[in-house]
């Protein structure tokens, strides 16, 4: 059983990790957390049922919809966060903010509020290793093989291409970057393109996997995968992806500890919080996360001075 | 002779839920404003207030929906009479400030150190489990149908029209009292001390200021009001339900505060009205306008639409709001070279 439990977290998992790794790649190189990263999963899995009426292909849906998502992701770039690039990181948060309402609430108007279905017939489950692990090849095998390959892609293109060495370098200084001739505009487009891709795609299979499509599917997956980010460690993708899987793990382990001893399963979703709160109260920079802006004293010097401050009054 | 129930609605749809947000507004200032700290889980602190304001003056009224067992301070006093409920009233608002900043005091310890959009995350994901836990916790909350029948100060019975406008001018009160001691609050030394720590923390620090428990402060008091306003809305509404603390109205406490220029507090509470009429316009449209049942339903969806494109375009355009907080210069440059 808790084989079984491992398998699901992994499916899990594979949902989170490609809109963690999106997050992470544009909170490294645009500098700024995207409140409306989960909106744009929605808008993939919507745009798939949009497609889908057309094509009848689920998958040539999910790759014309990625085509729209990733514009989407580019006409916001251009729209909206050029104008706030040395403006801090919290006007483009608010920005964000504002793009999540506009893009949750637009598919609402138009989709209405009710759950839309790709009317996908999964097929029975297969079963592995004696019956120790039941899994349905559509619901659970098709996210895990999605996540696997574009993780893969993902990784391959910012190791070894020249893109995505311009994005690591602009990521890491983006002045630098500049003056040794990369073109920082067009990083900043093609970071918008991949996040909107693997947006997308997670879009696409969280719909696939859960079966239904609502409004808020994204949205409510936005806690979790940014618990993902930083318990991996803001800036690294190897830390998204570790990050998405400790997160994934440690949410069905739950689920198994709470058919053991009888605690509420809907707690679960207080994991991905509770690990959060752990990352920064012991470790800020994550697992394999880089120092990140400004000095970081430890929790009891911080302690210690509100103490100081209690004693010595106001100031 | 005047139309009473229209008395009735406008305070009980716009005047009394404005002030209420306009105190939730003005603790945000503190925070956003004054301080420089992102609060995203507004929200999760309202809510915790508005719980904790009710399960205080709520009497249980037995197992089953809506009636887990609460403390129920109205019924330890044998008698109803209006001074127990104002007394249970006082008592719960009370706690639900205190409980709201201690949620604060605990979230903001370990945030408070790392950059900006870490509070954000973190108060993020705090709202979204406040809500979730009170969902969860059914002995104690009554769950997805929440509390109900909470009772109010100042009931006139028959006549809703006084009930209903006792309650708007008591928060119209509270919200003035509010005010005032956060106008005097942030033109001291502190609040002082806290513009400079937004604008530039080092220097503040430089300057000896203890920059980590000024933010503190700042970042307590604010939950603590939220709270508060908590505890207000839910004797408003007479229900405490989950679904009422969603993140469309953090973000929409977060447009009041923008629009009417972070920093400036009487532009918040404009800020709040302006808001919650669009609230109001958007719950009486379908009586006004006899609209499809289409649009009916959609309404709702294009208000938050809207709210999203006035973020974003304040943002862009007028990032200090349509009032933006007036620039101080001192009339006494020669203490810039006194000592403290």
């Amino acid at each position: 059983m808790v084989v079984q439990f491992l398998f699901n977290g992994l499916v899990q998992a594979s949902i989170v990790i490609l809109g963690a790794i999106g997050i992470n790649l544009l909170y490294g190189v645009k500098k700024f957390a995207n409140f409306a990263h989960g909106d744009m999963m929605t808008l993939g899995a919507y745009f798939t049922f949009v497609f889908l009426g057309g094509t009848r292909d689920l998958l040539t849906a999910a790759i014309w919809a990625v085509f729209v998502v990733a514009l989407a992701g580019v006409v916001q770039e251009v729209l909206i966060y050029a104008r706030l690039e040395n403006r801090g990181p919290v006007a483009p948060l608010v920005a964000s903010i504002g793009v999540s309402l506009v893009m949750q609430n637009s598919l609402t108007t138009y989709f209405g509020p009710a759950f839309l279905s790709y009317g996908i017939r999964y097929p029975d489950n297969w079963v592995f290793f004696g019956g120790a692990v039941s899994t349905n090849p559509i619901r659970d095998l098709v996210p895990m093989a999605v996540a696997a390959s574009a993780t893969t892609a993902t990784v391959v293109l910012l190791k070894y291409t020249k893109l995505g060495k311009a994005m690591r370098a602009t990521a890491d200084n983006r002045d630098l970057a500049r003056v040794s001739g990369v073109n920082t505009r067009v990083v900043y487009w093609m970071t918008w393109i991949l996040a909107g891709v693997l947006a997308s795609l997670s879009g696409s299979v969280l719909g696939v996997s859960i079966g239904t499509l609502a409004p808020s599917m994204g949205a409510t997956l936005l806690l979790t995968m940014f618990a993902a980010v930083i318990v991996g460690g803001i800036g690294s993708t190897t830390g998204a992806i570790l990050g998405s899987l400790v997160v994934g793990l440690s949410q069905s382990l739950f689920f198994l500890v709470s058919l053991v001893s009888g605690l509420d399963p809907r707690w679960q979703i207080a994991v991905p919080f509770a690990l959060l709160v752990a990352t920064l109260l012991v470790k800020p920079t994550g697992l394999v996360g880089r120092p990140i802006g400004g000095e970081i004293r430890p929790l009891r010097t911080e302690i210690a001075e509100m103490l100081k401050g209690i004693r010595r009054g106001l100031f | 002779m005047v139309d009473l129930s229209l008395v009735t609605d406008l305070s009980r749809a716009w005047i009394a839920p404005a002030f209420i947000f306009a105190i939730v507004a003005l603790g945000l200032n503190l925070q956003w404003g004054h301080a420089g700290l992102f609060n995203a889980g507004v929200a999760g602190f309202f809510g915790i207030g508005a719980y904790i304001g009710a399960i205080f003056t709520t009497p249980a009224i037995g197992p089953g929906p809506g009636g887990p067992g609460h403390l129920g301070l109205v019924s330890l006093f044998a008698i109803f009479t209006p001074y127990t409920v104002l007394i249970a009233f006082l008592v719960g608002g009370i706690a639900a400030m205190v409980v709201s900043g201690l949620v604060g005091l605990l979230i903001a310890i370990p945030t408070l150190r790392l950059r900006a959009d870490y509070l954000a995350i973190a108060t993020l994901a705090l709202g979204a489990i406040a809500v979730e836990s009170i969902r969860n916790s059914d002995p104690v909350t009554g769950g997805v149908y929440g509390i109900l029948r909470i009772p109010r100060p100042w009931e006139f019975g028959q006549d809703v029209w006084r009930t209903e406008l006792a309650y708007a001018i008591t928060a119209g009160v509270i919200v003035l009292l509010v005010f005032f001691l956060i106008q005097r609050a942030t033109r001291a030394p502190w609040g002082r001390a806290l513009k400079a720590i937004r604008e530039d923390e080092d220097a503040a620090l430089a300057l000896g200021k203890n920059t980590y428990f000024l933010k503190l402060q700042a970042f307590v008091i604010g939950a603590a009001l939220m709270g508060g306003a908590g505890a207000l809305f839910a004797g408003l509404l007479r229900v405490a339900v989950p679904d009422s603390f969603t993140p469309a109205l953090t973000f929409s406490i977060w447009t009041m505060v923008i629009v009417g220029g972070s920093g400036n507090n009487k532009g918040v509470i404009v800020g709040a009205f302006a808001l919650t009429f669009l609230e109001y316009f958007t719950l009486r449209a379908k009586d006004w306008f006899n609209l499809s049942s289409f649009w009916d339903i959609r309404i709702f969806y294009l208000r938050l639409i809207a709210i999203g494109l006035l973020l974003i375009a304040l943002i862009l355009f007028r990032p200090a709001g349509l009032v933006p907080e007036p620039r101080k210069v001192t009339k006494k440059p020669w203490i810039l070279f006194g000592s403290r």
